[in-house]
């Protein structure tokens, strides 16, 4: 059993072909544990949302493996990716990560509908997971009701409800205002700090901050990482 | 419910909410042939069908009884000949009600017959129904509308058309003291207005059984030896049972059940033409709805492109392709059922709503509405389905969408899209060649038919199943050919869009960008151009081929037939007339036509056997100018000696056999006649209308012991003469009591035809250019809002949407025209006719017109003004 919630090993992604191919990602590889924590920065064009898509089996890369809670996405059909995503992992986007005809707790009930979840159950784990992210009493609003930082925790929620213990945020705070920006990157962390396992790809090093590990990278490729941060607790152990 | 089902349910039922414009949109494309369909159900089953015809018929009786002369009548069942001649007993003496069962009722059934009326100097046709009015059992037959019921035979009822044409209404009741006087005859006392349910705008005159009316000449003639009665029974009376008891005593009685029931009596014909009409009607509806998924189909292609970014995050989410295609077929399913139940409902309304509006188009009085609820539950079905059918391919297409794509908004171009025109113009050659292949079959065995000894059999019809199935089979593969090949066609435009004007480029290259919206609106139009087309082309060819074809500048007239007084007279009327009609005419001149008669005056006509196909109708007598108007151009010399050598000149080839033409006279015992005769064939555009089937000389008749009667004189008129002219002369010859034919009535009918065809053909094109215009607005407020920013004038936006529209009119117009040409020669043939006509004023109306009507339309509904918007919604 691996230790890691989510891998990449050696992945690579090439578009297009002849004249016009183009190398998003060059031999990144990259592990997260389980209430870990990683930040993946970078400018623009350097393979962080491609490595997000890689991640969650949106897309396949051209080259090396990708694996989430042990299983290889590379040996799964398309009905196979699909039930990771239902069941293993959750994205969150910069915005419109709602589906505007949908109520809060059906939005965050979706992945276990489409799973076969039955209707009151899967608004049971709606609410929970709206619960742990402090936003239970918007369950019945719609997405246009709701403020952005709202939306935002809305979203995290459906990304880590049932079984969900990946989340795949991909510049989850680049719509919001510095203030609401923050109070989701402090959802995220205490989510992370509950077991889930984080991705999560921003350009602003205030943000990166709240990760334990970050990776920098830049055409492709992984031109620098932080290395994992020792755990607060151990610091103290340190101190006394 | 399947997980998947449940949410895109869901999603859908809002999705239509809060798209209401879209929602409508598409909901109506599809309720609309649905409201369609059930006025029609309505119309049909109401004023068609057993029930009606039986209301029709007797009314609310349980039966009608013919008491004849007979004591017995041995053999007579229902369906038997009604005429039971004159026999040995009165029937007046008979007591009716006594042979029925007790409780029943009888009463006279209604006598029709016409009436000639003296108004002054005028003569007014009208009809006469002797009938115990204010009878419920009568009721079907006339019912007082104003006044009161006439109390004896001085006294009768009128209809409003007649009470107008006498001059005796006054602000919708009869005046006071009106009375109405027979030509000849005696005069009654008009007590109020009467409405004929089944025939409303006729001019009637309704009153009782023993009326003085039926002295005057026309009704005094009659002999009736049997006498009619409507029969109410008593509840659980068995009329199975009861006619042939009636039968024993010579009543003939006829059950309601014969009329409703036919199929259940021996000599009884079940009317099968709901059958014979199943197959044009379901072609009809199949293509309309195909029309319907097409233009349904843009609205839901450009909906799943807005939508596709939530597509993609159900995908994030783990959704399947399955998942996401339900999505947006569930939308189809809601709206279908939305436009299905909103068409019915709304179709309902019209037929209540619209009763005095069909009453005055049909000319009956409807009491209540019936509807078929099996057909409408099959057209709901239609409906529900073309909603699906319209989801179908973009729910397809997202459904295939990989999920990052999806997400991100991006479209791209697959591997399918690139061989879809090269598969479509395969499937379009084997499509033509079918329909082609059809055609030539169809006029094979046309040919071959015509030229077989069943030819003249009227009961013998050419095999066309095959050819027909052909046509039908292989011409919807042509259409699904062309449909492939028009996104091929409109990307190659575009890629040569580059000369263009600025809205030219913008349009030819929105329409190659944005296939999915453009190619559906342009197949719907290729569609309906090409049955308009096709159409047209077999009208042409069967305007070419008939032999009922008219001059514009003739009527034709003929006597009354109940004219009083001795024949003299009624010529007498017909001359004084016909030169009266003749004087309102510019350039007026009257023809005599002569025709052949029997001493008694009965008249000589071509003879046919009963089988043939052959018409037949009167032999003249040939005179210069009768000669000349028949044909249409004045008689050869050729023609001339073969008449006066005592041959006859058959104008219909049919009733030729082996060089001779067989007289027969309507009167029995008088032998049939064979002629030596010959064919003249007439030219096109010749009147035929009521004037002779084949000639003899005067020479020819009196050795035949025939006289000359006068019973049809032609009037001839100036080209210049307006409809006003025309309609003046008609009521001059009916004032003189007259019976006018019109020649425009025909060829007015063909006009609006094909007027209706060019009509239908350009509605849906306005619909499908209106549609797709709208939804690039929608789609393009982004592009709009750039040209602003950069200075285009506001009429840019309007150039532009007419520049759109030409662009779908006319690529739709232009393959529409070829498909409907190669399906009008192959279906030519299957309507009975081997000429092919090109109906140029037809093709001119909808190749030019067409386009021109939907550029003009887009321009004058699009706003000038364009939107300043941000470019990112």
């Amino acid at each position: 059993m691996t230790e890691f919630a989510i891998e990449l090993r050696d992945v690579t992604r090439v578009h297009g072909s002849g004249e016009t191919e183009v190398s998003a990602l060059a031999g990144v590889s990259i592990g997260v544990r389980p209430g870990q924590l990683v930040a993946v920065m970078g400018p623009s064009g350097s393979g962080k949302s491609t490595l997000l898509q890689l991640a969650g089996g949106l897309d396949m890369p051209t080259g090396g493996s990708v694996h989430v809670e042990g299983v290889s996405l590379g040996e799964q059909n398309r009905a196979g990716l699909a039930a990771l995503r239902r069941r293993s992992v959750g994205y969150v986007f910069q915005d419109l990560n709602l589906i505007p005809a949908l109520t809060a707790a059906e939005n965050v009930a979706l992945p276990r509908e489409l799973d076969g979840v039955k209707v009151k159950r899967a608004r049971e784990e709606a609410l929970t997971a709206l619960r742990e992210v402090g936003v239970a009493d918007l369950a019945d609003r719609f997405p246009d009701e709701m403020s952005g930082g709202q939306q935002q925790r809305v979203a995290i929620a459906r990304a880590l409800v049932g079984p969900r213990r990946v989340l795949l945020a991909d510049e989850p705070t680049g719509a919001l205002d510095s203030y609401t920006g923050e109070a989701v990157l402090k959802v995220i962390r205490a989510r992370c700090d509950a077991g889930a396992a984080g991705l999560l790809v921003t350009h602003e090093a205030r943000h990166a901050a709240w990760a334990d590990q970050i990776v920098f990278l830049s055409d492709g490729k992984i031109v620098d990482e932080t290395g994992v941060a020792p755990a607060a607790d151990s610091l103290l152990e340190g101190a006394s | 419910m399947n997980g998947g089902w449940r949410p895109a349910l869901r999603i859908a039922r809002r999705t239509v909410r809060r798209h209401l414009g879209r929602s409508i949109l598409i909901a109506a494309l599809i309720g609309v042939p649905i409201a369609g369909a059930t006025v029609m159900d309505g119309l049909l089953r109401t004023m068609t069908g057993p029930e009606h015809k039986a209301y029709q018929q007797m009314g609310h009786a349980d039966g009608q009884a013919l008491v004849s002369e007979h004591t017995s009548l041995p053999g007579w069942q229902p369906g038997a000949d009604s005429s039971l001649g004159k026999g040995e007993r009165s029937a007046a003496a008979v007591d009716l009600e006594r042979l029925l069962p007790p409780g029943s009722r009888a009463v006279p059934d209604d006598v029709f017959g016409l009436l000639r009326l003296r108004d002054g100097e005028r003569i007014v046709r009208a009809n006469v129904d002797l009938v115990p009015v204010g009878d419920p059992l009568t009721e079907h037959v006339a019912r007082l509308e104003s006044g009161r019921l006439p109390k004896g035979p001085d006294e009768a009822l009128i209809t409003e058309p007649l009470a107008e044409r006498l001059g005796l209404l006054d602000g919708g009741e009869v005046t006071a003291g009106a009375t109405i006087t027979a030509d000849e005859g005696p005069r009654v006392a008009v007590t109020g207005l009467a409405v004929v349910p089944t025939s409303t705008d006729w001019p009637t005159i309704v009153a009782p059984p023993d009326s003085a009316l039926i002295r005057a000449p026309g009704l005094a003639d009659v002999e009736n030896p049997q006498l009619g009665y409507l029969v109410d029974l008593p509840p659980g009376t068995d009329a199975d049972a009861l006619w042939p008891k009636l039968a024993e005593q010579g009543i003939a009685f006829t059950p309601r059940s014969v009329v409703t029931n036919p199929e259940r009596y021996p000599l009884m014909y079940a009317d099968d033409d709901a059958l014979e009409t199943i197959g044009p009607v379901a072609l009809v509806v199949g293509f309309g709805m195909l029309e319907v998924v097409l233009l349904a189909g843009a609205a839901f292609a450009v909906g799943a492109r807005r939508q596709v970014r939530e597509l993609g995050l159900i995908a994030a989410n783990g959704g399947t392709g399955k998942h996401v295609g339900r999505t947006v077929l569930a939308q189809g399913l809601a709206l279908g059922l939305i436009g299905a139940v909103a068409g019915m409902l709304f179709g309902g309304l019209v037929v209540y709503a619209g009763g005095p509006v069909w009453e005055q188009l049909t000319g009956e009085v409807i009491d209540s509405w019936r509807f078929g609820w099996p057909e409408l539950v099959v057209a709901a079905a239609v409906g529900l389905l073309s909603g699906l059918g319209a989801a179908l391919l973009p729910a397809i297409g997202v459904a295939r969408m990989r999920p990052v794509d999806a997400l991100a908004q991006r479209f791209r171009a697959t591997g399918m899209r690139a061989r879809l025109p090269i598969i479509g113009v395969v499937v379009l050659g084997v499509g033509v060649a079918g329909v082609i292949a059809s055609g030539v079959l169809a006029r094979q065995r046309e040919i071959e038919f015509r030229n077989s000894p069943n030819a003249t059999n009227g009961y013998v019809q050419p095999d066309l199943e095959l050819p027909t199935l052909g046509v039908l089979v292989a011409g919807l593969v042509a259409v699904i050919g062309l449909i492939m090949i028009t996104s091929g066609l409109v990307a190659t435009l575009a890629r040569g869009a580059g000369r263009l004007p600025l809205s030219g480029r913008l349009a030819v290259r929105d329409a190659g960008r944005h296939r999915h919206r453009t190619v559906p609106a342009i197949a719907a139009i290729m569609i309906v151009v090409a049955g308009s087309v096709a159409m047209a082309f077999m009208f042409a060819a069967n305007a070419t081929g008939s032999v009922r074809t008219t001059p514009e500048i003739t009527l034709t007239v003929r006597g009354d037939p109940v004219a009083a007084g001795e024949d003299a007279e009624t010529r007498r009327e017909l001359l004084d007339g016909t030169r009266a009609m003749a004087a309102a005419l510019p350039g007026g001149t009257t023809v005599q036509v002569p025709m052949a008669q029997l001493s008694d005056g009965s008249p000589v006509a071509v003879g046919v056997d009963e089988q043939s196909a052959c018409s037949t109708g009167r032999i003249g007598i040939a005179d210069p100018a009768s000669l000349a108007l028949t044909l249409g151009h004045q008689p050869d010399a050729a023609l001339l000696a073969d008449l006066e050598s005592g041959k006859t000149i058959a104008l219909d080839e049919c009733v030729l056999t082996n060089g001779t033409v067989r007289t027969e006279t309507y009167e029995s015992g008088v032998p049939a006649v064979e002629l030596p005769a010959r064919y003249e064939p007439r030219p096109e555009n010749t009147s035929y209308y009521d004037l002779p089937y084949a000639f003899v000389s005067a020479k020819t008749a009196q050795e035949r012991g025939w006289t000359s009667g006068l019973d049809v004189v032609a009037v001839k008129f100036a080209p210049s003469a307006s409809q006003d002219d025309i309609d003046k002369a008609i009521v001059t010859g009916e004032d003189h009591g007259l019976q006018v034919f019109n020649p425009y009535d025909s060829q007015e009918e063909v006009n609006l035809v094909n007027l209706a065809l060019a009509g239908g053909a350009g509605l849906v094109t306005l619909l499908g250019v209106a549609v797709t215009i709208a939804l690039s607005a929608a789609e393009s407020r982004a592009d709009l809002a750039t040209l602003a920013a950069i200075g285009a004038q506001p009429r840019r936006r309007r150039t532009l949407a007419g520049a759109q529209a030409l662009v779908l009119s006319g690529v739709g117009t232009v393959l529409g025209l070829v498909l409907g040409g190669v399906i009008g020669f192959a279906i030519t043939p299957l309507s009975g006719e081997l000429a092919f006509s090109v109906p140029w004023s037809n093709l001119a109306v909808t190749v030019l017109g067409v386009p021109v009507l939907a550029v003009a339309v887009a321009m004058l509904v699009t706003r000038s003004r364009l939107p300043m918007v941000r470019r990112v919604d």
